[in-house]
């Protein structure tokens, strides 16, 4: 069977809204691809995969609801002790404060820098500021019960939500629904709650910003933006209402014209037609674990774990297409898949066992059985990324270990970085545990923080070299502002602390601009 | 040296030259020995650029003293004074002192000693402060009794009055202090303004223009407008997020574009950044708790050293990123040139190296000194520094232990790369150094000599010029002059003018303590 992916070179990021590319470990699973268990497992003694056996998740990236936020200028911290945002100029680091509302959880910037906006979760609002005065614009009273914001691609909506995924302590008062969600016209002010499916996970929105879709276990709805007051479609996802699945993860075609959900334990993926609002069950074999569309827009693959087989359904009248199906290498278990960016070329491997190898299908080969090639890795996988320009791929292990994994790397937190064109790998002991990173959208660095290790590590990827870099305190977050390779590193101190590296030639440490600024909380109490 | 004195009516035979017309005698206090706790004339003369201000504790008087020889009482209205400090202009000096009034209206009661015959509770001392040029008070307002210091702007038209805790020990007062606020006064009419600046405000600095004023006090720094009618506070800086966390500025200086304030806190690393235009705090982390700043304006950094740690820290004003550069033995003091900073060692330690930092390109000269330094100055052209060092532990080697035995001048030749410099021995321990204007040489008074060393700071002669008596103290007077004060208890003090190398004496400007006028109540007016 040959693959029909299309060879078309993609430049833009499909469902990206973020400004950069950077990911924290360790908090809330924002796309987390599920298989039937928990705990990583490992191959049988006969050398199959036990399929009866419980494997657990695939795991992607996650979020910190505190990343700060970036415009091509500014960087926007929240400090929710002192109910503020500070905004920091770059490269002069010149702060100011904004007041803002209690307890902001989260900052947002839009993605024409205009704004920043952060939701307020002590005070139940959300607060606009004009990015470059700045100044706040306006203040929204939201619903109470929310913890996670999502803002538009055009800048126009935000929309707040409580997220089922969040483990919180619940601090909210009075009546307590689970199923509402606000949304916000940023540039009126106006206000418009509404009732979902129950336990929304994901609210995705489509590429022109004309509608959002709010994925629940139950119910897929769609809330029409293109009016000037939002209106709802509520469309039922599950035959089975008394008991339905996890809807674990949701893909928009980049017209917007349907959804692909993925549902937990599910034989099926579930396509919802958005415009006409139909419903339909795309047939798999027996546990998709993940579910991505293509660079160019015009598959989506679903990994299914439990048959080791793709599933490709064209994004063109799907509910009308034979998927494509092709078989995984046999000695393998495979349930993510992660795309270069350029379309060359996808990454299979899974983070739920204890399996030291990747494998590459190479999308420009037509006979699949010469596309899959099954790389070895010095450990199993924890994380794995492929850089945004397709070119390098980084691979982070935990400090375990496999039958197959070399004895150097045991008990040890490593990564792994991969040249994608030769597979030249370089693969590095850490210190600690990665907590995060980020990847500049150039594809020339990437930077990796770790648990408990005042450092910042250096990703030169083209020469697979990396560069230790000391900081002042135990970094929290790491992220690189937009279109640079300049990177930011929030960092532990009761005053705030953030760090700006500017690698300027990767592999020349004496160029580098190193700067830190500590206590910007302290501007919050300046007083007039 | 005491200030205490025996007095006796063959005083008169101490060489006084100059008593005044009337006869001296007919009101000492006894025709027999007397001691006196304070001495006539207070040592620690203030010279203005016309002449010198004397304080005469047991008359409660001040003396105006210029180099025609004459001297003569200022009119203070009655008050005592209690401390001198002179303005910056070099004509303007600002007189502590109070007056005594008696809180009745009998008529008859006209002294001090008649009102407390009549009720000793009802004799009170209004604290004032006196604005003085020429010999003559212009101006008088009320003030707190408890301020004992002052900081002056440039063109001498501001001063603040504040409470320096570190010679707070024999305030004396009744009721309630204030220690949250400071004392504006404008020098031209003495009109006071109290301001609210926080607690124990003690180091004010002002911006070149002398447009604003910034108090440090525990935990806050306050920027007032000199030029509001009312004093205004433009902005309240926070140090300190929470109240149990008390941040106590050390030392302060401004960044010579004004923009920036940096202070240093006691027993912490952290160097507080002040943006005054742009209103925000950074903090730099230091590596330690620094013992001295420096702020240096050719090169426009500031050079930081360490009581412990042999390392000079220099930091430029943009980023205020840190340039660390190590030093073979720690210095805890700095002295700013243009260009440089001189670093040196003053604690009690066997510590000789004295280090010049050049700021702009960090270039650092040692110079070895013979012994430890106790003080340094430099020449007004910044071509040499003398340093006067103290005797420590003989060395075994003869010629060393006659050094070391003793005090020392060094000479710094500070155009030298290689570290040049003179070394003089002295028996005596040298009590005051002064420079001329033109630098050609600096003038030393060494303790017992009747001689004032002129030194050659470029070959190291010295000449030796004789005095009229032994000399205590050694200042600066007028454009080019100096004075010298003696140890000559009714007043004693001479004019040197270095063109001719003459000497003008001016002497018994200190009688009035010896007689017992009764001291006469002063009335309160409405203009009081």
């Amino acid at each position: 069977m040959k693959p029909t992916l299309s060879l078309i070179p993609i430049l833009a990021m499909l469902g990206c809204s973020d400004n950069q590319v950077a990911y924290d470990m360790g908090a809330a699973n924002e796309d987390a691809d599920t298989g039937w268990a928990s705990e990583p497992s490992s191959t049988s003694d006969d050398g199959d995969w036990d399929e009866t056996e419980d494997l657990g998740s695939e795991t992607e990236n996650d979020f910190l609801r505190l990343r700060p936020a970036t415009t091509d200028k500014y960087l926007f911290v929240a400090n929710p002790a002192r109910n503020t945002v500070t905004r920091i100029t770059v490269p002069s680091l010149d702060v100011i404060t904004v007041d803002v509302g209690v307890d902001p959880s989260a900052v947002v910037t839009t993605n024409d820098y205009t704004r920043a906006i952060t939701f307020n979760k002590g005070s139940d609002d959300i607060t606009v500021i004009d990015a470059t005065i700045p100044e706040v614009e306006q203040t929204v009273t939201v619903l109470n019960n929310l913890n996670q914001m999502v803002v538009s691609p055009d800048g126009n909506w935000a929309i707040a939500f409580h997220n089922a995924d969040i483990e919180e302590e619940g601090d909210s008062s009075g009546t307590i629904s689970f199923n509402e969600i606000s949304i916000v016209e940023l540039n009126t002010g106006a206000h418009t709650p509404m009732v979902v499916g129950q336990n929304p996970h994901q609210i995705k929105f489509t590429n022109d910003s004309m509608s959002a879709v709010v994925i629940s276990d139950d119910r897929l709805v769609i809330v029409d933006l293109s009016a000037g007051t939002p209106s709802r479609s509520i469309i039922n996802i599950s035959d089975d209402p008394l008991n339905p699945p996890r809807a674990e993860e949701v893909e928009l075609t980049p017209d917007g014209a349907y959804a692909f959900i993925r549902q937990y334990g599910a034989d099926e993926i579930v396509l919802v037609d958005l415009v006409t609002e139909l419903v339909y069950g795309l047939p798999v074999a027996s546990n998709p674990t993940d579910l991505d569309i293509s660079p160019d827009g015009l598959s989506a693959v679903i990994v299914d774990r439990g048959s080791q087989q793709l599933f490709i359904y064209p994004t063109t009248e799907p509910e009308n297409s034979i998927p494509e199906i092709i078989d995984l290498p046999d000695t393998e278990l495979l349930g993510s898949i992660q795309f270069s960016p350029d379309n060359y070329q996808a990454i299979l491997y899974t983070t739920a066992s204890d399996i030291s190898h990747y494998t590459t299908w190479d999308l420009t080969e037509q006979d699949p059985e010469l596309a899959m090639t099954v790389r070895p890795l010095v450990k199993p996988i924890q994380q794995l990324t492929v850089t945004p320009t397709g070119q390098s791929l980084m691979v982070l292990h935990d400090n375990g270990s496999s039958e197959d994994s070399n004895p150097t790397y045991d008990g040890k937190y490593a990564i792994t970085l991969i040249d994608l064109y030769d597979f030249l790998d370089n693969p590095m002991i850490l210190p600690a545990e990665p907590t995060a990173f980020a990847n500049s959208l150039s594809g020339e660095v990437g930077y990796v923080i770790m648990e408990g290790v005042p450092q910042l590590t250096l990703l030169a990827y083209d020469a697979l070299m990396h560069l230790d870099v000391e900081l002042k305190s135990n970094p929290v977050h790491v992220g690189i502002l937009p279109d640079t390779n300049y990177a930011f590193v929030n960092q532990e101190h009761d005053l705030g602390r953030l760090t700006f590296y500017d690698p300027v030639d990767p592999l020349n440490v004496i160029d580098d601009v190193l700067q830190t600024i500590t206590g910007f909380e302290l501007n919050s109490a300046i007083e007039h | 040296m005491t200030n205490s004195i025996i007095t006796k009516i063959g005083l008169v035979g101490l060489g006084l030259t100059a008593l005044t017309g009337c006869d001296p005698w007919g009101n000492l206090r006894v025709d027999t020995y007397n001691y006196m706790e304070q001495g006539l004339w207070d040592k620690e003369v203030v010279a203005t650029s016309a002449g010198m201000y004397v304080r005469l504790p047991a008359a409660g008087a001040l003396v105006w003293v210029t180099p025609d020889g004459s001297s003569r009482t200022v009119d203070l209205h009655g008050a005592e004074t209690t401390r001198l400090v002179a303005a910056p202009d070099g004509e303007t000096l600002l007189v502590f002192g109070s007056y005594p009034t008696c809180d009745t209206d009998d008529a008859d009661i006209v002294t001090v000693e008649d009102c407390l015959n009549f009720d000793p509770d009802k004799l009170v001392l209004e604290s004032m402060v006196y604005v003085v040029k020429n010999g003559d008070m212009i101006a008088s307002s009320p003030i707190a009794a408890h301020y004992n210091a002052l900081a002056f702007t440039s063109d001498g038209s501001h001063a603040v009055a504040y409470l320096d805790f570190s010679k707070a020990a024999d305030i004396d007062f009744n009721g309630l202090l204030n220690l949250t606020e400071v004392v504006f006064i404008d020098l031209q009419s003495a009109a006071t303004t109290s301001v609210p600046v926080g607690f124990a405000a003690d180091r004010i600095l002002f911006s070149s223009d002398d447009e604003k004023a910034v108090v440090l006090s525990e935990s806050k720094v306050v920027v007032v407008d000199l030029t509001s009618t009312n004093y205004d506070i433009l902005v309240q800086y926070a140090l300190s997020l929470d109240v149990d966390d008390e941040v106590r500025p050390q030392d302060a200086e401004l960044t010579p574009d004004g923009q920036h304030c940096i202070l240093t806190v006691e027993g912490s690393s952290d160097l507080y950044v002040l943006d005054l235009e742009n209103e925000s705090i950074n903090i730099v982390d230091l590596d330690g708790a620094p013992a001295a700043l420096g702020v240096e304006s050719v090169g426009d950094k500031t050079a930081l050293v360490y009581q412990y740690e042999a390392q000079v820290d220099l930091i430029e004003h943009d980023y205020f990123s840190v340039e660390s550069i190590l030093l073979d033995e720690p210095s805890n003091n700095i002295a700013v040139g243009d260009g440089f900073a001189l670093l040196y060692n003053v604690s009690n330690s066997n510590y000789h190296d004295v280090y010049r930092l050049e700021t702009t390109n960090s270039d650092l000269i040692e110079y070895r000194m013979e012994n430890p330094v106790e003080s340094l100055q430099i020449a007004p052209d910044g071509a040499h520094a003398v340093a006067v060092t103290r005797p420590e532990s003989a060395s075994s080697d003869p010629l060393e232990a006659y050094a070391d035995e003793r005090y020392g001048i060094e000479v710094l030749d500070l155009v030298s790369d290689r570290g040049s410099h003179i070394s003089l021995v002295s028996n005596s321990q040298p009590l005051g150094v002064a420079f001329s204007k033109d630098s050609v040489y600096a003038l030393v008074l060494l303790d017992g000599l009747d001689d004032l060393l002129k030194i050659n700071l470029t070959t190291g002669n010295a000449e030796s010029l004789d005095l009229v008596d032994t000399p205590m103290s050694l200042g600066a007077f007028g454009e080019d002059g100096f004075f010298i004060t003696h140890d000559s208890a009714l007043g004693l003090v001479s004019f040197f003018d270095p063109a001719t190398d003459t000497f003008t004496s001016v002497g018994g400007f200190a009688t009035g303590g010896l007689f017992d006028d009764e001291r006469m109540l002063v009335q309160n007016t409405e203009e009081d």
